[in-house]
């Protein structure tokens, strides 16, 4: 059966502590009319990406920003927020180095 | 809120003006910026990875006061990328080699030591003798508190953050956005691997904190526009450089409309982490 596409192509870049779900790839795309259809797409393609992006009530949790052109989904209608072809979405994680890992400094 | 250092010291000597010639020859410097350097201080959360490059360039710089908070020694696995610590240092006090280092580089400058883990109970006495905040802590509990200690202080924090080839560097001014607009809560426990569970590039730390250091001269300066309402990510394996919005929430629990974080709090049990273990305190200049 020929796949039907759901939505418009959608970039999304993935940060290097991300990256070991998406094979190594910086920037993957995915189809998808809404942000919360793109992340599910980019499952089917990676399967376990949703365990990183979502928590066990399926929603984003606080320490993981989702920009749609620079701006947070919260700051729109979260992963409600309709994308348009070419848009460009970015999974940002909260990151804590600066001293050693055991201390004060990354 | 702006911490632009305004105050106008006494004029400086033959060997400062030759010391500092290259920054003095700016028209965005001249000798009333260098004089607004040395007038300023700078507290930096950690001598470590982000913390080490910070306070270099503050120092070479000539900024009067840099405070060092940090009570690690230093470890072989360090010196792959802190650069404030070399081979025979090791063992040692991470304090004292980044004192030692940096007065070397530039004598002019005072180095305050504060041989202590930064704590709910110290945190404020300990900001309120500076006029910025730079934070290079590894852990988000110490992040959580830095933010909302400087928030309720008052003082412009210039943040930065690595991990594996990524950075991530910001600005927050009281009243325009924190930390906790940017990451309402920490990750689990866990969940976010540390620098020495997943791996650092060495020099990513110099790239993010020589970042943090401009926007610190920036803010002592008055000049260019800073990383205030913007959080600048930094990957340096494809070597793109992106800044994504950041905007005060109005839901803050610390800065926005309706405040319930009002004093500082156990950052370890809202992080969910276990506490530090405190060696002997000691502050010294």
């Amino acid at each position: 059966m020929k796949a039907t596409r759901i939505g418009m192509p959608v970039s999304i870049y993935i940060p290097s502590p991300f990256r070991r779900m998406t094979a190594n790839r910086e920037n993957v795309t995915a189809d998808g009319s809404t942000v919360g259809e793109v992340l599910d797409a980019l499952e089917r393609v990676y399967p376990g990406f949703a365990n990183l992006v979502y928590d066990d009530d399926h929603r984003v949790p606080t320490h993981i920003n989702v920009y749609l052109n620079n701006t947070e989904i919260h700051d729109l209608d979260g992963i409600e927020t309709k994308v348009a072809d070419g848009d460009q979405l970015a999974i940002i994680p909260a990151l804590a180095g600066g001293s050693d890992g055991d201390g004060e400094a990354a | 809120m702006s911490n632009e250092v305004s105050r106008a010291p006494e004029a400086l000597s033959p060997e400062e003006v030759m010391r500092y010639s290259r920054h003095i020859i700016m028209p965005q410097v001249g000798p009333q910026g260098q004089r607004k350097l040395r007038s300023a201080s700078v507290l930096v959360i950690g001598a470590g990875g982000l913390g080490g490059p910070v306070a270099l360039y503050l120092a070479l710089a000539g900024v009067g006061k840099i405070g060092l908070v940090e009570f690690d020694t230093v470890d072989l696995s360090n010196l792959q990328r802190q650069v404030l610590h070399q081979t025979a240092d090791i063992d040692r006090p991470k304090i004292v080699s980044a004192k030692e280092t940096l007065e070397a580089y530039n004598p002019h400058v005072q180095v305050a030591m504060h041989h202590m883990p930064i704590t709910s109970d110290n945190a404020m006495e300990i900001i309120a003798d500076y006029d910025i905040v730079v934070n290079g802590a590894d852990n988000f509990a110490t992040r959580y508190l830095v933010n909302d200690a400087c928030y309720l202080a008052g003082k412009t924090l210039v943040d930065g953050a690595i991990l594996l080839f990524d950075g991530q560097a910001t600005v927050y001014e009281p009243g325009k956005g924190c930390y906790r607009c940017l990451y309402p809560d920490p990750p689990p426990p866990g969940l976010v691997p540390s620098c020495a569970e997943a791996g650092v590039l060495g020099s990513i730390t110099g790239i993010v904190g020589s970042i943090q250091a401009t926007e610190v001269f920036k803010v002592i300066l008055g000049q260019g526009k800073t990383l205030v309402n913007r959080l600048l990510l930094v990957d340096a394996l494809t070597m793109e450089f992106r800044t994504m919005k950041l905007r005060r929430d109005p839901n803050c629990p610390l800065c926005g409309d309706h405040p319930t974080v009002t004093e500082l709090i156990d950052y370890d049990a809202f992080c969910g982490s276990p506490p530090l273990e405190m060696p002997a305190a000691t502050t010294t200049a």
